[in-house]
Parts: structure tokens; C-alpha cells; sequence
């Protein structure tokens, strides 16, 4: 049946220097894929993609409804942070994605993408031009980015990708509970939006904190 | 309803909470003190009328012994207040019955209309669904609750399949959440309740509840049941092909002014 869908997007460093850390993120993903997974409404108005990154990215878990699937597949370590490789990656395959979704009927929200880092990109001269290519002004389905930096992140960069919100880890708590903490946020936001409005219509909703990390961007009122 | 209403208590007397749940308006807690009921504390920014709820947990002790029956097994029905420094903060109520959860992928979870109104999934494959006659057992309970809420002047306002629970381990059986958004026809509520999409009567005003409005939610909750459809409504083509007596109550649940009384889905749920 035609559905209006909110596709939500997670893309993961997993540089080796996330090798000690993968346990908080994984056990988080389990928990995300158990809550949303079970809950109808929510399963059926969102979708969910896994794509880690190192040297070069992949897509772990292609985009679907959590309730369709009955294993959360991991995050497993590589060398090198190529922000370059995940953000061509995410380009080809939120496009593939958001057309399939619309010749299936559905109608298709702007997508989110949750981005995680723990180091400084590898590609420094290269990953800029594939970000802007993600987030060309004439592509409708540019996504929205909420970033989140662990460990050796650089708040600049980290704060550069977000487009909506980022965040980094300020050290209070060790990296492997920041990234359940990041995981729970993530289902925070996905079971918020997919809580349709009165009118049937699907909001974005981030979470304004997170346990463990500052928000770079103060709302000012 | 069972046991005497825990007037008051404060904040501090909870002892440690865990919670269990989050919602719109507030999270769910399990207190160590008093044992055996749930804490609902509310986000900051909502507003509670103490009054209101002084006076809605008050009210089934003024029900018919059936009535009462029914709303103590069959509700979360608020059963005391939480403060904290003078402000209302919270309430106490009736934890679901066990039978009212499951076991999902390792978790427990409550077995909400929801999972009625979907097709299966992936994720919910070993979750037990009730045949056509069982829905219709379910449908007969939902009824019921209604016609006893309605007949002791009390509306529920917010309906959705997140905030009914259904089982059939022993029978057919109901259970309301939520209930802190019940009211007295006439009155207003003690919190603002929420609304659900998808959920709304679309000839009410926005938050408007009524006896039509909350009938209209009753025919929701009968049709989509019986049609294991979310999106059902009751002018769906598809009614048509229920029982000639249901097909005509939804045929009047889809004109405002004329919704069919839960009286009226009884008896055409209970004839064959």
C-alpha cells in the first residue's frame, strides 16, 4: 500500500581506531532494530539503511523496514576514514533508493542521515567535493545530515558536515557508552518522526541532546 | 475497582523509579514504592489540572459495582496524584496485566491494537494473531468498555492502537492506556489529550471530543479490527461485505450526527 516514508540513513566510521568502541555501537543498533522493529507504525512509515566506512564504504544493511528484517548486521573494523568513499556511496544510493520508493507509490521525505566519525578524514583534499555532490541544491532528495563526533574528531569538520545539528562527544563518558548513547538518539528520532502529525504529514524530529556529547548549534530565540 | 484510591503521594516518597516507557506527554516508571503501580510523571511544559484529575480518579467509586468491575480490570485508570513542591507532577495507575504483553525479539512488549491493523512482519512472526472470530471477540470487549464508559458519562477522547491493548490468553480480553485523558462529559480534561493521526473524526473541530466523535472512534476501532486494515474508515467499500447489521452501523458511523451508539456494535457483534 502507498505510504508516505521517512528514510533514515547511518553512516559509521569504522576506522580501526573504532575497533574497542564497536561493541556500545552494535549493541545499540540491536536496540534500535528491537524498538522501531516491533512497533508497526513507526516500521512502516520509516526505513533504515546501515553503511559503514574506512578506507572505501559499503552499504551493510540496504534500506528497509526494521519489522522485515530479524538480524541487525555489524559494524566491523577497516583501515583509513575515506569521508570521500561514504559520501559518494550515500549520493548513489539514497538516489537509488528515494526512486524505487517513489515508483513502488510511496511518497518520499527528504532523508536523514545520522554521520559518525571518531577520527579526522583520511581524504582531506577529496571529501569536500563529494559532500557538496550530496548536497547539490537542484537534487530534491539532498539529505539532511545530523553529525556526531567521537574521540579524534575534529569539531570543525564534524560541525561542517551537520547540516541541521551536530554533535561531539565531550569526553564525559568512554566512547563505547557515547556510541550507545548516539544509537539511542538515533531511535529517539526515528520513532519521533514516524509518528505521523494530525494531518498524515511526517516531521524530521532530532533530539535537542544527547547524553555524552555538545551540540554545536544553539537555538536562538 | 479493586483496592482503595492512593490519594497523593509525593515525589520523593517513589524511592528509586525505572523507567519503562516514554510517551508524548510524559515517561512511564516503575516506583519501588507503592508496589504494584506504574508512576506516569509528565514533561515539564504540561499542564495538569489537579482538580481534574482529583475528580477523575474519584469517579468510578461512584459506578455501578459492574462499571467499577470493568474499569478496574479493563483500564489504567488513574488511581492517585504525584506531587512535587505543591505542583502535581504525576500519577499513579494500574500496571497492564501480564497476559496484556509478549515477548518480541527478546523484549517485552505490549501487545497494542496495532499489531491487529498490519500485516505481519518479519519482526512479529511468532506473535500468536487472533482469528477472525477472535477479532470479533475483541471487537465485542472494545464495545463494551466504551458502552460502559459512555453509560457512566465519560468520554475517552484520544483513541489510537497504540493506547489499546488486546489479548486472548484466557479469553477475549481489553485494556485502556492512557485514561488521564478520559473526562467527564461536559468538563474538561485534567491534561490536554493527545491525538492521533489518523485516528481523528474528520467533522470535529481540532481537539473537539464528543460522544459522536468518540462513537466515531468506536466504529475505528470495530472496522479496521474486523478488517485488519489501519486505514479503514467506515465509508471503506469494503464494509459492505461485512454482516448486513455491521455493514449498516457503518454506513451511519460515516455521517457526523448519526455515529451508532457502542450499544448498538454490541448487538450486532454478539448476533449471527
Amino acid at each position: 500500500m502507498p505510504e508516505q516514508i521517512l528514510p533514515f540513513y547511518v553512516v559509521c566510521d569504522q576506522s580501526y581506531s573504532m575497533a574497542d568502541h564497536l561493541d556500545g555501537l552494535n549493541g545499540g543498533l540491536r536496540e534500535l532494530h528491537r524498538a522501531v522493529g516491533t512497533d508497526p507504525v513507526v516500521a512502516d512509515k520509516t526505513r533504515f539503511c546501515l553503511i559503514g566506512f574506512a578506507g572505501d564504504a559499503r552499504v551493510l544493511q540496504p534500506l528497509c523496514a526494521l519489522s522485515d528484517i530479524v538480524t541487525m548486521v555489524e559494524l566491523e573494523v577497516s583501515p583509513a576514514t575515506s569521508f570521500a568513499a561514504a559520501f559518494e556511496l550515500l549520493r548513489t544510493t539514497v538516489e537509488r533508493d528515494v526512486e524505487r520508493l517513489k515508483a513502488d507509490g510511496h511518497r518520499v521525505y527528504r532523508p536523514a542521515v545520522f554521520f559518525l566519525s571518531d577520527g579526522q578524514p583520511t581524504d582531506p583534499a577529496a571529501w569536500p567535493a563529494a559532500y557538496e555532490r550530496l548536497l547539490d541544491p537542484d537534487w530534491p532528495a539532498r539529505p539532511n545530515i545530523i553529525s556526531f563526533g567521537i574521540g579524534d574528531a575534529d569539531e570543525t569538520t564534524i560541525d561542517r558536515v551537520g547540516t541541521v545539528q551536530a554533535f561531539m562527544s565531550h569526553g564525559g563518558l568512554s566512547p563505547s557508552a557515547a556510541l550507545h548513547e548516539f544509537a539511542r538518539a538515533l531511535t529517539r528520532s526515528v520513532v519521533s518522526s514516524g509518528e505521523p502529525l494530525d494531518d498524515g504529514d511526517l516531521v524530521l524530529r532530532i533530539p535537542r541532546q544527547v547524553t555524552g556529547f555538545t551540540a554545536l548549534r544553539i537555538d536562538q530565540v | 475497582m479493586s483496592g482503595a484510591p492512593r490519594a497523593e503521594v509525593r515525589l520523593g516518597d517513589l524511592g528509586p523509579v525505572r523507567r519503562i516507557a516514554d510517551g508524548g506527554q510524559g515517561a512511564v516508571y516503575r516506583p519501588a514504592r507503592p508496589g504494584g503501580l506504574l508512576v506516569k510523571l509528565y514533561h515539564e511544559d504540561v499542564a495538569v489540572d489537579a482538580d481534574e484529575l482529583a475528580a477523575l480518579i474519584a469517579l468510578p467509586a461512584r459506578f455501578p459495582p459492574a462499571a467499577r468491575r470493568l474499569v478496574g480490570t479493563s483500564t489504567a485508570w488513574p488511581r492517585g496524584r504525584v506531587f512535587d513542591r505543591g505542583r502535581c507532577v504525576g500519577l499513579l495507575m494500574r500496571e497492564a496485566p501480564r497476559r496484556f504483553a509478549t515477548s518480541l525479539a527478546g523484549s517485552a512488549r505490549l501487545l497494542e491494537l496495532q499489531f491487529l491493523l498490519y500485516p505481519r512482519r518479519a519482526m512479529w512472526r511468532e506473535l500468536a494473531l487472533p482469528s477472525a472470530d477472535g477479532r470479533r471477540g475483541l471487537a465485542v470487549r472494545y464495545a463494551r468498555l466504551f458502552d460502559t464508559l459512555h453509560g457512566n458519562g465519560v468520554l475517552l477522547g484520544d483513541v489510537s492502537m497504540r493506547n489499546l491493548l488486546w489479548s486472548t490468553a484466557g479469553g477475549a480480553g481489553v485494556f485502556a492506556l492512557d485514561c488521564d485523558g478520559f473526562r467527564v462529559l461536559g468538563r474538561r480534561p485534567a491534561v490536554r489529550p493527545a491525538s492521533t493521526a489518523g485516528w481523528l473524526d474528520p467533522a470535529a473541530r481540532p481537539g473537539e471530543a464528543s460522544l459522536d466523535t468518540d462513537r466515531y472512534k468506536l466504529a475505528l476501532v470495530v472496522l479496521r479490527l474486523l478488517l485488519a486494515d489501519h486505514a479503514a474508515t467506515p465509508a471503506d467499500d469494503r464494509c459492505a461485505a461485512l454482516d448486513p447489521a455491521l455493514a449498516a452501523l457503518a454506513t451511519r458511523a460515516a455521517r457526523p450526527g448519526t455515529r451508532p451508539s457502542a450499544a448498538a456494535w454490541l448487538t450486532a457483534l454478539e448476533e449471527r
